[in-house]
């Protein structure tokens, strides 16, 4: 059944949610709109390993471990890039990102 | 498998774990009132808990590592002896835990950088009062610390995002932890970039995870794709995989240890961020940063080193690490020339400095293991002179800030009548930045320029030396407003005990290491019987 | 084989028209009399005063961030419950150390005042 869709297809799907991360991460203005684009990227390297793990080694278990580390790290850093929002939220009555600018030069 | 043998082998690590919690519970577990009088005891506890623990960590890791005194083997067996046995059969040696962690002497003298970089930084927060909360922001050093420890030892793919992450996350806090409009918004920048770079960063990690279980086939016999070595054991020539994978890599570590396409982050961070967190990050963070990047690349890809002369099999990571050390050197001194705000024009000398370390990585172009593990040293030793170095500079603004108000060049004029020891002490971090003779500075950067010329970037040694000279310019701005500048008030700049002598320790050793660069290099000099691994 | 997948597209189509069709039957059969007296908040009682975004408190983002924590950690259980007799106690000991930091985690925040609501 793993051969019905080649690993290429599941690799440029990957590749492609990595894309649309990084261009959600660097052109939202809201500064949730970065974290959900961040959090996109990282499931795509999910994808990535969980692929190359089924397709290639799939008598071990390296890859899912891997999942589950990237996982817990990224709620955790959500967590705390929330956490920031909030800040930034109550020091500047603002989450978008442009107008958070005093420091330049 | 992890044995309990292993324990001794990261007790450094383990005695800092303890620590943090143990900073943490002695705030939580004490009724602490709400009168100024109890909030400055409360602030004062955490803050001495943690210098003194991280003091007496920095001890015991000393003892481990024996570079000071080794027990003789025939040594008489009593308490105290047996203890050190014990203690020292931890200390370096070629052996990796459970494929993840090395214990090697590039490991111990991380460590002991790291750890006095963060007892220098909690020694600098003694005095600078966090608003609330005063024990998470000391634990969140201590807890840096470990991740930047672990991240120093890591030769496996997993615990270096592990330890990444779990330097990063304490610094982004730490970077906003005032909450005013500066220090969040330096906190924010400092997570969404760092958060989007380890992203990038674990894209090549998956990629290489990929190559490897390719390259085996289905033919693995243990979870052992992730391990460095056993990348490059499968890397043989190279492909277009590896290398992409390879470049996601350096793209991603390059944010942490701001080198320059990846530096748009720092200024702004360290400019924003509470002055002695500053110092740490700029200082502890990068050192293991640069660590890692050396482990990842020497280990996992010495297949794909290539050259970093024009026209000679380019492509490899050596020549990306000569055009980034180019790109660094020259827009990091030209831009911190026109700045106004001293911790600004700081933050732009250190990403110079980052592109001076990347000339000991571009030793590897060399054919001959002499001029690498020449490399090795100059890097290894480029980053503890920096370390100590950036860490005066960055205290002694901390002090100037603190009782001054501002951090601009001109709220540094006239420090030499207002506080002379402090502008001695701050004079000698900076000189000693620029590359003088005398100070540990000049040697440092004679060194990583010696075996920049022998790998063959001799062009590129040339333009590190054009820009130091351009550097010496703001270097010596913030020395005439110093000494020759009239002061604004002759008020005297009060500097407290506990910054006072963090400055002065680190000044104290750029000044040792300077003169006496033989008793740090002897040290260093055993790192190249591991660095192949 | 592409067939194979078939039963997702199945399930799938399944799904949608379960919540679509008795939507769909109501509005075919239902008697249509408009007025504008419905399309108001309230049929019945007061009239609604004020913005429509409301602000939360605070406190609902320090639980939910709690909560994120603790839901996540628990991915790691779920493997050592499966392969649990297998790991033996070295499995159970590292679970055990993985616990109780989670464990300490909490002691924390609770003494931290987090849990309470003010």
């Amino acid at each position: 059944m793993t051969r019905a869709i080649p690993l290429e297809a599941v690799l440029v799907v990957a590749a492609a949610l990595f894309c649309i991360g990084l261009f959600g991460a660097l052109s939202r203005r809201n500064l949730i709109g970065v974290l959900m684009g961040i959090e996109l990227m990282l499931n795509s390297v999910n994808i990535n390993l969980v692929a190359f793990w089924r397709y290639l080694e799939p008598r071990f278990i390296t890859g899912p471990t891997f999942v589950i580390f990237v996982i817990t790290v990224a709620a955790a850093e959500a967590a705390v890039g929330l956490a920031m929002i909030i800040t930034i939220y109550r020091s500047w009555n603002t989450i978008n990102a442009d107008s958070v600018d005093s420091l330049k030069g | 498998m992890f044995q309990i043998t292993d324990i001794p082998r990261i007790l450094p690590e383990i005695l800092l774990l303890v620590l943090a919690l143990l900073v943490l519970g002695s705030d939580i577990f004490e009724r602490w009132s709400y009168t100024a009088a109890s909030r400055l005891e409360r602030v004062r506890a955490s803050a001495q808990l943690s210098t003194i623990g991280l003091g007496l960590i920095f001890l015991i890791t000393l003892v481990q590592s024996g570079y000071l005194y080794t027990l003789p083997v025939d040594a008489p067996s009593n308490f105290l002896t047996n203890i050190l046995r014990n203690l020292q059969a931890g200390g370096p040696g070629q052996g990796v835990i459970t494929g993840s962690f090395a214990t090697d002497d590039l490991t111990m003298i991380a460590r002991l950088t790291l750890i006095g970089a963060a007892f220098l930084t909690s020694m600098l927060c003694l005095d600078y009062h966090p608003a609330s909360n005063p024990a998470e922001f000391y634990a969140l050093i201590i807890f840096s610390t470990i991740g930047m420890c672990l991240l120093a030892g890591a030769t496996e793919l997993v615990m270096i995002f592990l330890a990444v992450e779990m330097t990063s996350i304490p610094l982004y806090i730490l970077a906003g932890y005032f909450g005013d409009k500066r220090s969040s918004e330096a906190g924010i920048k400092y997570f969404l970039f760092g958060a989007m770079s380890s992203a990038v960063m674990l894209y090549g990690m998956s990629l290489a995870y990929g190559f490897a279980a390719n390259a085996l086939g289905g033919n693995s016999t243990a979870n052992d794709l992730t391990q460095l070595s056993k990348i490059a054991e499968l890397a043989g020539e190279g492909n277009s995989l590896l290398t992409l994978s390879m470049v996601m890599l350096i793209a991603g570590i390059g944010y942490k240890i701001a080198v320059v396409p990846f530096h748009g982050w720092s200024p702004d961070v360290y400019e924003g961020a509470p002055t002695p967190v500053t110092a740490f990050i700029s200082t502890a963070s990068k050192a293991a940063g640069f660590l890692v990047l050396f482990r990842l690349l020497t280990v996992a890809f010495p297949s794909l080193s290539g050259s970093a002369v024009f026209g000679e099999d380019l492509g490899g990571w050596t020549s990306i690490m000569a055009f980034l050390a180019l790109l660094t050197l020259i827009v990091g001194n030209l831009a911190a020339l026109p700045q106004q705000n001293a911790k600004r024009m700081l933050a732009y000398s250190s990403i110079a400095q980052a592109g001076f370390v990347l000339l000991g990585l571009v030793a590897w172009a060399s054919p001959q293991q002499f001029d690498r593990d020449q490399g090795t040293i100059a890097l290894v030793y480029y980053l503890v002179v920096y370390t100590l170095t950036n860490i005066g500079a960055f205290g002694g603004l901390a002090i100037v800030g603190m009782a001054v108000g501002g951090d601009d060049v001109r709220d540094l004029n006239g420090l030499a009548q207002r506080n002379l020891p402090l502008a001695v002490l701050l004079a000698v971090s900076v000189l000693s930045l620029a590359g003088i003779p005398p100070l540990a500075g000049f040697f440092a950067k004679f060194y990583v320029f010696m075996v920049g010329w022998q790998s063959g970037a001799w062009w590129l040694v040339i333009i590190a030396l054009i820009t130091t000279i351009i550097s010496l310019y703001y270097y010596l701005r913030l020395l005439r407003a110093m000494f020759i500048e009239a002061p604004v008030s002759m008020e005297p700049v009060h500097a407290p005990v506990g910054m006072m002598t963090a400055v002065g320790v680190s000044v104290l050793g750029v000044l040792v290491i300077g003169i006496f660069p033989n008793l740090v290099l002897g040290i260093i000099n055993r790192v190249q019987m591991v660095a192949g691994l | 084989m592409l067939a194979n997948y078939a039963f997702i597209g199945v399930f799938f189509v399944a799904a949608l028209s379960f919540p679509v069709i008795p939507l769909l039957l109501a509005f075919l059969l239902r008697p249509k009399r408009p007025a504008p007296l419905k399309l108001s908040t309230y049929e019945c009682g007061l009239e609604a005063i004020g913005d429509i975004r409301v602000q939360f408190k605070v406190q609902y983002y320090l639980y939910a961030l709690a909560f994120v924590i603790f839901d996540v950690e628990v991915v790691f259980l779920y493997p050592w419950a499966v392969a649990f007799h297998k790991v033996g106690l070295y499995g159970f000991t590292a679970a055990a150390v993985f616990l109780a930091m989670l464990f300490a985690g909490l002691i924390y925040e609770w003494r931290k005042g987090a849990l309470e609501w003010v």
